[in-house]
């Protein structure tokens, strides 16, 4: 028996939409999977017009082709996984898992029209495909990242609950036979429905708001994980401080924006808040120096750099880096399992030779100084506590240059500073070159900046290079994106960003400038850190995100300036990322655009990216929201509304209103003389025995008549259908007016009857 | 799943979808928070809150709606029965409920979707009761609007059918002859039953002899006026009334067969009585042994026999029953034709009946070899016998 159409609507809009929900969230991860999940849509959608029609499958036919349709998935669900095993990278053994679990999702589209197409759907197999449709939209779920996921995933579950309240219905209704082999429910033997359309959209709509409504406040005020976030489908990447993934330049994806909170820093000179940290300071992490296959490694250490200071021996004793001198204090809370707790240092980091190191952990017996490496790094002496925050100091002194380290000594000799210069990417020298030479046809270098031996620039031109690397990186046509692409897989990334791309992350741009200044023999590392903070709560306190993760070069300018001992040397950090945002990332391009991008930030913040931090925003906000004076009131006012609205209707459905009688006249008149009908007394009774009283009395016994009269009267004009004629409605005022005068005159009557 | 406890309290359960609802919406919730996949963790959200929903609103509906079983007369084990039960919105706004009425044994179930507020949704069934008595089960209002996964169920009192013994078939000529044959041993009982079957007759008028006319019909006036045999001619002899009496006895005890000789005993009972009524249009007078309150007098209607019948639905058997004494009848015993039906051969309380009220009791049991009775399926008989009455 064909289910009523409303039904079968339903069920098939159901399981359409999960399979859209399908092919929306594994676009990106599978490209065919669109056109799986449409063919499957189409089928469903030439079902939906036979059923009932033409006989449809008996189960072991729809067995049958439901394993069909599963080898078919299968081997295309091999092909895939043999093409993630096969790839130049290597197969990442995160990613193969989560490209197991996704091709699943093509499998459930697969398998929801082979089973909408058996003859005779039982409980069971309704249920079962509510199942299906429910792990395709759950998986979407995990791999949906903008709005346009979570409004399909939206629609689903309305669609859901509508086909779920019918299924209920026929179900109970004995519409839909019982599973069978199974312990049946009391037969029904009859059903009636009085519903004024078997529809029912708007109770269903009604049903999903409410659940809605609930649900999602829940969903907000749910304390967050504190386990690592499962990605699914495409590597993702978001803006935030993980050294290896930010020193993989093979990696793809859109960056997302991660505002959870990586540091706190207080920052005070002499003791007080120091309020003057800007969006441009820089913090130091880590350092790579050693470039392989689009990745860059930690390398060997670099050379070593005098003076140097001391480890302290014993107490540590802040040295004194001269005027200006500030003290910061870091708190960098544990991340969990997410992440690797680092270690972060105002850039530039500075120091005083012979003096204790310019940091110490702070712990209960005092700070503990940090070890130093010759190379200009620092390391913790102690290990951090898990799930404490680390806390420690670092005396520092913002310098004149804000991108000039200490001036030190350097052996130009060091054989460390090979690694330092070692260009693996001979292209990225050409490109060099002809920046350099484009600098001597500007004047901006002489015509034999080049020194004879080396081929390379000579030292005293190296900053002057290195500020034009820089420049020209920064303009000259490049861009900053958060979506990283790679195009040309075969390509080392750095070559394809110099030459192709012309777009990418501040990695990106750091890369390539560090490789550009190692081809003109100036020795280069890529720094990985964050750049900028906002102040926080109190003076002198600030608050660097995950979002604020940064990558810059850092170029050693040898023999940088003369020094009372000779030439030294200066690290100079160079920034090349530009501040201009790609076209496609801003929000630009009119009111549609603008109102996509608000949507897609508020989906993300809300549902995709709701994270810890944006719980303890989204509460403050809430909880500012609902205490303002204004939302007070208005909230007062609607409920108080609600309330008297309430209170009306229920005292209206008490007693409901009689409409005024003719006969009320004169039932007022009489009342006020002591006049009142008797319980169960009709008009009529009760005139003939205000009359008899009346008579009783001489002052009113010629009125005695005028209740009969106003009875009569009533009886006609309610019962008989006979309005009152003008000249009788004249002689009856004049009779009440009568009655009136003569009982004015006459002491409160007594009940009558 | 639970239903409403038998003395009909209310509950809320989960219903069998529910429960795996329950755990599907849990895991996804501990998967969705462990790995922080949001959506999947709003998804289950929106489960829960549809299941709290569910239970809200299936005790709202379930609430609204008040049932009740349309007095049922009684009926005859095995017969088939049009039961009516009524559901009516007592609320104000619409309800959606199923009634389930647990009478004759398998429960049946009606559904009522958007019954309007004041409104009233009439459902009828053909139901069987398998088994005597008084079918005790009320009703059950239940609703588990509107997904299916939580039901609210409330018991209401409804009023008890009465079953009465299955009735088997019976030749009414020939319980008519087996009734005057089984006389023939008592001669004055005979006599009672020709007697009152000749008092009985309207004279019609009379008419010449005719061969085989009794001779006592002869009308001697008629004939000597006429100088030819003249006889009166009667209008068909009324039958008389009926007085049966049931002895239920059960040894001390019982085993299988002794009870199912007692179901027999009153099958037995029911089908003279209704057979007798149908046939003759005359009353019948229905007691059970030791119980004068059972004493009850058959309208010469179906109902009216149903009725009379009513106490054999609660007989209880025992080993000794006292006499009835005649005040106990509501009617004379005299013109009656009086009858013990009783669940052993050979039954003395024949004897005690006819010691209490000075009229002799024709006896029959089950064992009885009966040619015109028919047993209903799953009773047997045996011969008939009767019983000296001194």
């Amino acid at each position: 028996m064909r289910p009523d159409p409303a039904f079968r609507l339903s069920v098939y809009l159901t399981m359409g939409l999960s399979c859209l929900c399908v092919a929306y969230a594994e676009y990106d991860l599978f490209p065919e999977v669109p056109y799986i999940a449409a063919a499957a849509v189409a089928v469903m959608a030439w079902l939906y017009r036979l059923e009932g029609r033409v006989e449809l499958l008996s189960i072991p036919e729809a067995n049958r082709v439901g394993l069909i349709v599963g080898l078919a998935n299968l081997g295309w669900a091999g092909f895939r996984v043999a093409g993630e095993l096969n790839k130049p990278s290597g197969p990442g053994a995160g990613e193969l898992q989560m490209v197991l679990v996704a091709l699943f999702g093509p499998l459930l589209v697969t398998l929801m029209p082979a089973k909408l197409a058996r003859k005779e759907k039982h409980v069971g197999d309704y249920w079962a495909l509510y199942g299906m449709s429910l792990v395709s939209a759950g998986l979407s779920g995990a791999m949906a990242e903008d709005a346009g996921g979570v409004v399909l995933i939206g629609l689903y579950a309305a669609a859901a609950v509508w086909s779920l309240s019918l299924f209920h219905l026929r179900r109970a209704g004995g519409e839909v036979p019982p599973v069978p082999n199974r312990t049946a429910p009391p037969p029904v033997a009859g059903a009636a429905s009085a519903a004024p359309g078997r529809a029912g959209v708007r109770p269903a709509a009604v049903l999903a708001a409410l659940a809605a409504a609930a649900a999602v406040p829940v969903y907000l005020l749910t304390p967050r994980s504190p386990g690592e976030k499962l990605e699914f489908g495409r590597p993702r990447t978001e803006v935030g401080y993980e050294p290896d993934k930010m020193a993989n330049l093979n990696q793809t994806g859109t960056l997302r924006v991660n505002p959870a909170v990586a540091f706190e820093v207080e920052a005070d000179t002499a003791g007080a808040p120091k309020t003057d940290l800007g969006p441009e300071q820089r913090w130091r992490g880590q350092v790579r120096r050693q470039y392989l296959g689009g990745e860059w490694r930690p390398g060997d250490a670099g050379p070593a750099l005098a003076p140097f200071p001391r480890a302290p021996a014993g107490p540590w004793v802040p040295p004194r880096l001269g005027p200006g001198e500030c003290r910061l204090t870091f708190s960098v809370p544990d991340p969990g399992r997410a992440r690797q707790r680092g270690e972060f240092l105002a850039d530039p980091v500075g120091w005083a030779g012979g003096e204790d190191v310019p940091v110490a952990t702070l712990t209960p017996e005092g700070p503990e100084g940090w070890d130093a490496v010759y190379d200009g790094r620092f390391f913790p002496h102690l290990t951090p506590t898990p799930g404490e925050p680390h806390r420690y100091t670092q005396v520092w002194r913002p310098e004149p240059d804000a991108d000039l380290g200490p001036a030190v000594l350097v052996d130009p000799n060091d054989p460390r500073l090979r690694q330092l210069t070692h260009n693996p990417v001979p292209r990225v020298k050409e490109y060099a070159d002809r920046v350099v030479d484009g600098m001597v046809r500007a004047g901006q270098l002489p015509a034999d900046y080049r020194d004879p031996f080396t081929r390379l620039p000579a030292r005293r031109h190296h900053d002057a290079i290195a500020r034009a690397l820089t420049g020209h990186l920064s303009g000259s046509g490049f861009r900053y994106t958060l979506t990283l692409k790679r195009d040309r897989k075969e390509m080392d990334p750095v070559e394809e960003f110099l030459f192709h791309a012309k777009a990418g992350h501040c990695e990106r741009f750091a890369a390539a400038l560090v490789l550009m200044l190692r081809s003109q023999g100036i020795p280069a590392q890529l720094a990985l850190g964050f750049k900028g903070c906002e102040p926080a709560d109190a003076p002198g306190r600030y608050v660097v995100r995950q979002e604020h993760a940064h990558a810059w070069a850092e170029a050693l300018i040898v023999e940088f300036e003369p020094g009372p001992r000779g030439p030294v040397s200066r690290w100079r950090s160079l920034d090349p990322s530009p501040t201009a945002t790609d076209p496609a990332d801003a929000a630009g391009g009119g009111w549609a655009a603008d109102t996509r991008a608000w949507l897609n930030g508020v989906f993300k913040e809300l549902f995709v990216d709701y994270s810890q931090e944006q719980r303890r925003r989204a509460l403050a906000a809430a909880a500012g929201f609902a205490t303002r004076w204004d939302v007070l009131a208005g909230a007062g006012l609607v409920v108080g509304g609600l309330v008297a609205w309430r209170l009306r209707r229920r005292a209206a459905a008490a007693e409901p209103r009689r409409a005024p009688t003719l006969f009320d006249r004169v039932l007022a008149v009489l009342a006020r003389h002591g006049f009142a009908p008797q319980p169960g007394d009709t008009p009529r009774e009760f005139a003939a025995a205000v009359g008899a009283a009346l008579r009783r009395d001489a002052r009113t016994a010629a009125v005695a008549g005028v209740p009969g009269e106003w009875a009569e009267a009533f009886y006609e004009s309610r019962f008989g259908g006979r309005p009152l004629a003008p000249a009788r409605a004249a002689a009856l005022d004049a009779g009440l007016a009568d009655l009136t005068r003569a009982l004015a005159g006459r002491p409160v009557a007594g009940p009558v009857g | 799943m639970r239903r409403a406890d038998a003395d009909g309290t209310p509950r809320l359960a989960l219903t069998g979808d529910g429960v795996i609802w329950l755990w599907v919406t849990v895991l996804m919730a501990a998967v969705g928070w462990y790995k922080s996949i949001n959506l999947v963790l709003l998804l289950a959200y929106l489960m829960l809150a549809l299941m709290v929903l569910n239970g809200v609103l299936a005790r709202l509906h379930a609430r609204r709606v008040s049932a009740a079983r349309e007095p049922v007369p009684p009926a005859f084990a095995g017969e088939e029965v049009v039961v009516a039960l009524s559901a009516t919105n007592t609320a104000a706004r619409a309800a959606t409920a199923a009634v389930e009425d647990r009478s004759g044994g398998d429960p049946v179930t009606w559904f009522a979707h958007h019954l309007p507020p004041g409104n009233t949704a009439r459902f009828a069934a053909r139901r069987v009761f398998p088994v005597r008595g008084r079918s005790a089960p009320g009703l059950r209002v239940g609703s588990a609007y509107p997904f299916g996964l939580l039901r609210y169920d409330r018991g209401v009192p409804a009023e008890k059918v009465v079953v009465l013994p299955p009735a088997g078939v019976a030749d009414a000529d020939g319980l008519r002859r087996w009734l005057l044959r089984s006389a023939e041993g008592d001669g004055r009982a005979r006599r009672v039953l020709r007697r009152v079957t000749a008092d009985a007759a309207d004279v019609r008028g009379v008419r010449p002899y005719r061969p085989g006319d009794p001779i006592r019909a002869v009308h001697w006036r008629s004939t000597a006026r006429r100088g030819a045999l003249m006889v009166r001619e009667y209008d068909a002899a009324p039958s008389p009334d009926l007085v049966l009496v049931v002895e239920p006895w059960l040894p001390a005890g019982p085993d299988r067969a002794d009870l199912d000789a007692v179901e027999a005993a009153l099958s037995l009972a029911v089908t003279v009585v209704r057979t007798w009524a149908a046939a003759s249009g005359t009353r019948a007078t229905v007691a059970v042994a030791g119980d004068p309150d059972s004493v009850r007098t058959t309208a010469p209607t179906d109902a009216g026999v149903r009725d009379a019948l009513v106490p054999l639905a609660d007989v209880v058997g025992a080993d000794r029953f006292e006499p009835l004494s005649p005040q106990a009848f509501d009617r004379s015993l005299t013109r009656a034709a009086r009858v013990v039906v009783s669940s052993r051969p050979d039954t003395p309380y024949a004897g005690a009946l006819y010691r209490s009220t000075g009229r002799p009791f024709l006896v029959v049991c089950p064992e009885d070899r009966l040619a015109w009775y028919q047993p209903p399926a799953g009773v047997v008989t045996g011969g008939s016998r009767t019983v000296d009455s001194g």
